[in-house]
């Protein structure tokens, strides 16, 4: 289970007395098992929208339901992964994944058995009793990657996930992402500004604009995965991707 | 043989700070044993040599007069400190929760400016002289630091730690104890630090005018005899013992907290 239902989704800032609107009437749908992209600028509210599933902020209009039931607060049923990682870095690799299973009560022979499971899922093997500070950022994304899984998700939710890595590690982590979701199938909510992260992950890509935040369009991939840059059917759904985000700029 | 002549390079290396240090030793030395008494015999009183201080401190420690003092001033200190950690689950109160904040700030803000020796007066009426008097004025240098790093470190907690914690399950007061206290320990221990240095202060200030024991009161007690032998070996006293405590708080906090940044180096 995990289908996330966006239902006419508006949010209104108060910025000094002003109102601004950040998101106005998205209506979409990620079913079941679904790599979803959301694309758009930096400001058009898609880390917005990506907050108010995770129940860090609430919509001023409309609804956004999980499996029929309406989001109210964080849960661990909707698990973020964060630009920044966010691991407690008072916590090693073992510890920071067994945060949200002792959050959730499992018992410590099964929490062993899951940890074990999710550092080995995500390549961490021999790494378990290191900091985060003792790792590379692209080894610390899969830290957090493997604590947000852990936990056994309904949706795994992404900000901007590989933004703050370099372009080899990106890459790497990329196919990585795609490894481990294909090994272990997890609706997913990815919020990027790259167009090529958006074509290589997902199934569909929805193009936010800018101020207000609206849906401009859903672009369905369908290319076969692991995805070939240099694939004319790739290169095509680029040059379209571009030409929606850039239109009207 | 190499080994040795490295020890011996390492050692001099190590010693090599102090060069300054040794030199104006000894210029003392000399000024007090050749320049003073042709100058004026009074003033090898007001001014000891260091031989004397050491002469002076080997009794003291013999006779068990310098432990005395001060184990009754660390004493205060350590009492003063526990009652002073109330800060800490006070300043996390005040860093979490607005409206808390909100009430106790204007309270704690009209309380801090006040330096803690300005209640020695009222703390003298209020609990005669003696221990309690002399802690409660330690208490007054140890909280305020203590209590504002605390404010300081909660509000500094990065935003996604505490989401990420929230998305993965974590209630109120799993979120408190276990990632707002974690991630504003460094600051707090900070605050530890410098409440601790102030502490120390206030209770040197507090003993030379409300105690009968305690370093404070020694130092004050042998200027009334003209012992400014004794006078200087209990400043030193004070000064080592508060570098110490400061020293032994860092190794502690290093030791207890490896993955702070902020308390490394």
């Amino acid at each position: 289970m995990g289908h996330l239902s966006f239902n006419g989704v508006s949010k209104v800032y108060d910025d000094r007395g002003a109102p601004v609107t950040a998101l106005a009437n998205v209506t979409f749908d990620i079913a079941d098992g679904e790599f979803c992209a959301i694309l758009g600028h930096s400001g058009c509210g898609k880390t917005t929208l990506l907050n108010m599933v995770a129940g860090f902020e609430t919509p001023t209009g409309g609804a956004i339901s999980l499996d029929g039931r309406a989001v109210a607060g964080p849960g661990w049923d909707r698990t973020m992964i964060f630009q920044d990682y966010a691991l407690f870095p008072w916590a090693t690799v073992r510890e920071n994944i067994a945060f949200g299973l002792e959050m959730k009560k499992v018992p410590a022979a099964e929490r062993t058995e899951i940890i074990d499971h999710h550092v080995d899922l995500v390549g961490l093997s021999g790494f378990a009793d290191r900091y985060p500070d003792e790792l590379s950022g692209g080894m610390r994304q899969r830290v957090a990657i493997a604590r947000a899984l852990a936990v056994s998700p309904r949706v795994l939710l992404m900000d901007e996930p590989f933004a703050a890595l370099d372009d080899q590690n990106r890459r790497s982590m990329q196919n990585e992402l795609v490894r481990i979701w294909r090994r272990e199938p997890k609706t997913v909510m990815l919020v990027t500004h790259s167009i090529d992260e958006a074509i290589l992950l997902a199934d569909y890509v929805v193009v936010l604009s800018s101020r207000p935040g609206r849906i401009k369009q859903v672009v369905p991939i369908r290319l076969d995965r692991p995805r070939d840059e240099d694939d004319p059917d790739y290169l095509a759904l680029k040059r379209q991707l571009r030409g929606l985000i850039h239109d009207g700029e | 043989m190499a080994p040795p002549v490295t020890r011996t390079a390492a050692f001099g290396r190590r010693l090599r700070p102090f060069a300054f240090l040794a030199t104006l030793v000894a210029a003392w030395e000399l000024v007090c044993r050749f320049w003073l008494p042709v100058l004026d015999p009074q003033f090898s009183i007001l001014l000891p040599s260091p031989s004397v201080l050491l002469l002076t401190a080997g009794k003291m420690i013999a006779t068990g007069e310098l432990l005395h003092h001060l184990a009754d001033s660390l004493r205060r200190e350590a009492i003063a400190f526990l009652l002073a950690l109330v800060a800490v689950p006070v300043g996390i109160g005040m860093g979490w929760w607005r409206g808390l904040h909100e009430q106790l700030y204007p309270v704690f803000e009209i309380l801090r400016p006040i330096p803690p020796l300005a209640w020695i007066p009222l703390s003298i009426l209020w609990f005669g002289l003696g221990d309690v008097q002399n802690e409660f004025i330690i208490f007054l240098g140890m909280v305020f630091p203590i209590l504002l790093n605390t404010v300081a470190g909660v509000r500094q907690v990065d935003r996604n730690l505490i989401r990420a914690a929230r998305s993965l399950g974590a209630g109120q007061a799993a979120l408190l104890r276990r990632v707002v206290l974690k991630a504003a320990l460094p600051q707090i221990v900070i605050g530890l630090r410098v409440g601790l240095g102030f502490g120390w202060m206030a209770l040197v200030a507090a003993e030379l005018v409300g105690a009968n024991s305690g370093l404070g009161f020694l130092i004050n007690d042998a200027r009334s005899l003209l012992r400014t032998d004794i006078v200087i070996v209990g400043m030193l006293a004070i000064g080592i013992t508060g570098l110490i405590i400061d020293l032994a708080l860092r190794r502690l906090a290093r030791g207890l907290l490896p993955w702070s940044r902020e308390l490394r180096g």
